[in-house]
């Protein structure tokens, strides 16, 4: 093993430690940085690292410097401190720098235990990050006690207009971290260094806003900013969080693990998870970054269960709203009931609720919205018993090549986005069929021009290695051809593909394309598509997730009850609207009340308010994800952790507290749970059981409008964009990044930027 | 252009900026909105390779070109000066274009002329000695030929 001296201390080293740096980090030996990160490439900006080496002339950084067997380093002479003083100070003339070297600062932090909120930092209270600054650490650790210069504010205008973060690049000390994260992580390329020299500044192209110049709002560039130049602007005054949870966001289909902040009970802000957490590492998108404070906190979360009394919805005891239920229930037909759930019940919730539908009620009516995409991915995959070729997202590291299609991933799932753009600048080439936006036009060698129907034609030519398909060059196709021929692949499969008469063929064409080895990503849109069809809270599949026809047999053995296949969404709503629904119960507000106004028995449980309100009859505040213990299962099919880590608010319950109960209250077996973890425990061992012969009566398959396949956030009931106006303006600027591709040569542009500029002085 | 990789492409990022700023006099905003599709790089990129090369310029070229010098001897002998006045009068910074397209303003480090300065060079032509005043009075003159030339307006 090479080895090393360092400040007298002999230090070995693997292959990992491709810098000074890196060795001095494993041996524990601190050496301050401003610039260095370890999710970016060495850049040697901030010469804080500078260090001593012997044979090598003057002094050298240590991040940008490669380790070498036998090298003797020395980190802190008296020269090397008396230039990295230096240095820091130079920095800090134009950091407002009153928090960091003034003496009264102990004393204050212990007596102001507030952040002020000004409009501008000036440094000590006033700075968002004045709890936890990484400047300061490297001001304390290097030792600047008062500054030599005068200091210059830059006088910077602070940028509040662009969605949910504050932009004061008077306190930036130019890292470039978030320069770097946007480009070589994220792949997004939304800001940049603009200028040189002592004008340098953090800027987008022609001082565009955030919105225009394509930032999707992950917030990368927040969690690796060391100073408080970039703040989310709901978080900016809360100051240092009394606990921090880490739990699964429940709003895509990933199912990232997230931090949260928590302050006076409640979640205040939400921030990367440790680095290792799967599948994510530290990187999240606007939803899990910004989005979960404020649908958690929303003024009007459902807080206590209410009955209708003379058209008035009064509130009342739980004991006197499941007992209405009860009441209610009584005496209707099982083939008169309709249970509905949605993609963001835990898998438990789901579980009990279909097992609610079809033991405690008898009824085989349970539908869920938003879960066609898990239910075909496991009936195709589960029929060839190829569920295991669903990929990790290491498994698109690994990848030769990718190839997406079912529409532009980088804007509906910006974490796989990150993971994909990561192999692709290691030179993976990536290949999309569709209509990719501008920033996905960057990452692709390939772009197959096609719409959507005819995803499947060009598929097919790829699975071949011939044919033609009107209106793509054959040239390109075989171009396609080759890259998809060697090696192992990845295949991304967006929601688009619900679009299609028949996507179970294409799902089968591409497992043929991906032979043995490669891996398929179902880009599930909603939270716990898959939890809830594992759970068999649809109507056509029984828990496991198994088939009716495979599985009714032994689950009727089970359960003592028949159980047989029930009615889709779609056409509960026609029965509904037909007068043949007696009751229904709802988990979703999401689902659209049309057709069910008219259902006498309206049961609606939800933490959010929906229209389904004003036609209840009964009306159960439920908890979130965030306030529940259960289990996600993302689109890898991994197992995520739900945790409780806030109180729900008022007397709002659990949901699967709330089911076991009714059914336990309708005088079902089988629904004594102490915890979520006893029901997983009942779910966690069932089979995926999906016969070859249920797929031909899978294909009996109803395409999904485009509404609902379309990146819209939404949570039982909750439509997001709806709540917060920042992500508002997000969604709202998406329209203009799927432009298609320009065809005007350079000629064209030229003309056109000449006569624009004659036009413009001619006004004038 | 699929036989290029990545990094290939974004290597002619420079050649193509200096093609463009040959033809068309400065970058455009079109120009990299354009050079962003065909090089996969995004426009931020490319707006931070532009800005950092004080070779490129993103405004127009005006009809008439003022090239304020800088250099030791002007700086001295109070190009600064000149500068500000120019500043004053047409409204524009260095590098910007007025509105009319009429003048662009540049700093210039050295134009050889250390025995005329401080210098002022408009279209090509060196104008040595210069005071705020004869400054003024050039730019009036000029504006007053533009319009001669113009029909008499």
């Amino acid at each position: 093993m090479p080895k090393m001296t360092i400040d007298g201390r002999e230090v070995e080293f693997g292959p990992e430690c491709e810098t000074v740096l890196d060795v001095a980090r494993s041996a524990g030996i601190y050496i301050p940085t401003l610039c260095d990160h370890d999710e970016l490439e060495p850049y040697g900006g901030c010469r804080l690292c500078i260090v001593e080496i012997e044979g090598l002339r003057g002094y050298v950084p240590a991040c940008t410097t490669a380790a070498k067997d036998g090298m003797v380093v020395r980190t802190a002479t008296e020269e090397l401190m008396r230039l990295k003083k230096e240095i820091l100070q130079l920095l800090l003339i134009e950091h407002p720098s009153a928090c960091l070297v003034c003496a009264e600062w102990p004393a204050c932090l212990q007596y102001r235990t507030q952040a002020y909120r000004a409009g501008r930092v000036t440094g000590c209270n006033t700075c968002p990050r004045r709890d936890d600054c990484e400047l300061r650490e490297v001001v304390e650790h290097i030792g600047i006690t008062g500054l030599d210069y005068t200091p210059e504010y830059r006088d910077i205008p602070v940028e509040r207009s662009d969605p949910f973060y504050d932009r004061d690049y008077n306190l930036c000390v130019l890292c470039a971290r978030c320069v770097r994260v946007c480009q070589e992580v994220r792949g997004t390329g939304a800001i940049t260094f603009v200028k040189r020299g002592h004008e340098t500044r953090v800027d987008t192209a022609f001082g565009t806003s955030h919105v225009d110049c394509g930032c999707w709002f992950c917030g990368a560039c927040i969690d690796v900013c060391p100073t408080g130049a970039l703040y989310p602007r709901l978080s900016k005054w809360v100051g240092m969080p009394e606990s921090e949870e880490v739990t699964t966001c429940m709003l895509c289909g990933t199912g990232c693990q997230f931090r949260a902040d928590i302050k006076w009970g409640k979640v205040m802000a939400t921030g990367p998870a440790p680095p290792d957490s799967a599948p994510n590492g530290r990187h999240l998108c606007v939803l899990g970054r910004f989005c979960i404070p404020p649908l958690v906190n929303a003024g009007d979360r459902l807080r206590a269960p209410h009955v209708r009394r003379d058209g008035e919805m009064v509130p009342v005891s739980w004991d006197e709203a499941l007992q209405a239920v009860v009441e209610g229930l009584k005496g209707v037909p099982p083939g008169r009931i309709a249970v509905l759930g949605g993609p963001h019940l835990t898998t438990e919730a789901a579980y009990l609720l279909q097992k609610l539908a079809r033991v405690a009620l008898g009824t085989p009516d349970v539908a869920s919205r938003g879960c066609e995409f898990a239910s075909l991915v496991y009936r195709v995959l589960g029929a060839d018993g190829a569920l295991d070729r669903v990929a990790q997202l290491e498994d698109i590291s690994r990848a030769d090549w990718i190839v997406s299609l079912g529409g532009d991933f980088v804007e509906s799932h910006q974490v796989v986005a990150k993971t994909v753009y990561g192999a692709v600048r290691r030179g993976v080439p990536l290949v999309h069929i569709g209509q990719p936006g501008k920033n996905l036009r960057r990452w692709t060698v390939e772009d197959v021009l096609v719409d959507e129907p005819v995803a499947p034609a060009v598929v097919r030519v790829l699975v071949e290695g011939s044919g033609a398909v009107e209106g793509v060059p054959e040239e390109q196709l075989r171009r396609v051809i080759d890259i998809v021929s060697q090696g192992r692949g990845v295949v991304l499969v967006g929601p688009r593909v619900l679009e299609l008469d028949s996507p179970s063929d294409l799902l089968r064409d591409v497992l043929r394309l991906l032979g043995d080895d490669g891996r398929l990503v179902p880009l599930f849109l909603n939270g716990n598509e898959a939890g809830v069809v594992r759970a068999g809270a649809v109507h056509d599949m029984l828990p496991g997730p198994a088939s009716v026809a495979a599985g009714a047999a032994s689950y009727e053995e089970k359960w003592g009850r028949a159980v047989a296949a029930g009615a889709d969404l779609g056409a509960l709503r026609e029965k509904a609207r037909a007068g043949q629904v007696d009751a229904v119960i709802v988990l979703d507000g999401s689902i659209p009340v049309d057709g069910f106004e008219g259902v006498p028995f309206i049961v609606y449980q939800s933490p959010f308010p929906s229209p389904w309100l004003e036609h209840a009859s009964v009306v159960l505040a439920s908890a979130m994800s965030i306030e529940e213990s259960g289990t996600m299962v993302n689109h890898e099919f991994r197992e995520q952790a739900l945790k409780a880590v806030v109180p729900p608010p008022g007397e709002a319950r659990p949901d699967w507290e709330v089911l076991a109960e009714l059914a336990r209250r309708m005088g079902a077996a089988g629904f004594e749970y102490g915890s979520p973890g006893e029901v997983w425990d009942e779910l966690a061992g069932l089979e995926c059981r999906v016969g070859p012969t249920d797929t031909a009566a899978g294909d009996a398959w109803q395409p999904v409008p485009r509404e609902e396949t379309e990146w819209y956030p939404r949570y039982r009931g909750a439509t997001l964009a709806e709540r917060i106006e920042d992500l508002a303006v997000l969604i709202e600027a998406l329209p203009g990044r799927r432009a298609p591709p320009p065809t005007e040569s350079l000629e064209d542009m030229m003309r056109e930027a000449r006569e624009k500029w004659a036009a413009r002085t001619e006004e004038v | 252009m699929p036989d290029q990789t990545r990094a290939e492409l974004a290597s002619r990022l420079i050649p193509m900026l200096q093609e463009i700023q040959e033809e068309l006099g400065y970058i455009a905003p079109e120009a990299v909105e354009w050079l962003s599709e065909h090089l996969g790089v995004s426009k931020q990129e490319i707006f931070g390779v532009a800005t950092f090369y004080n070779f490129f310029r993103l405004n127009p070229p005006g009809r008439h070109e003022i090239h304020v010098c800088l250099g030791t001897a002007c700086h001295v002998g109070g190009g600064e000066k000149l500068l500000d006045t120019i500043r004053e009068k047409l409204g524009i910074e260095p590098g910007e274009t007025t509105p009319d397209g009429r003048f662009s303003l540049e700093r210039v480090a050295c134009v050889g002329a250390c025995a005329l300065a401080p210098t002022v060079v408009v279209d090509g032509e060196v104008h040595g000695r210069m005071t705020q005043r004869s400054l003024k009075r050039l730019l009036d003159r000029i504006e007053r030929e533009d319009r001669e030339a113009m029909g008499g307006k």
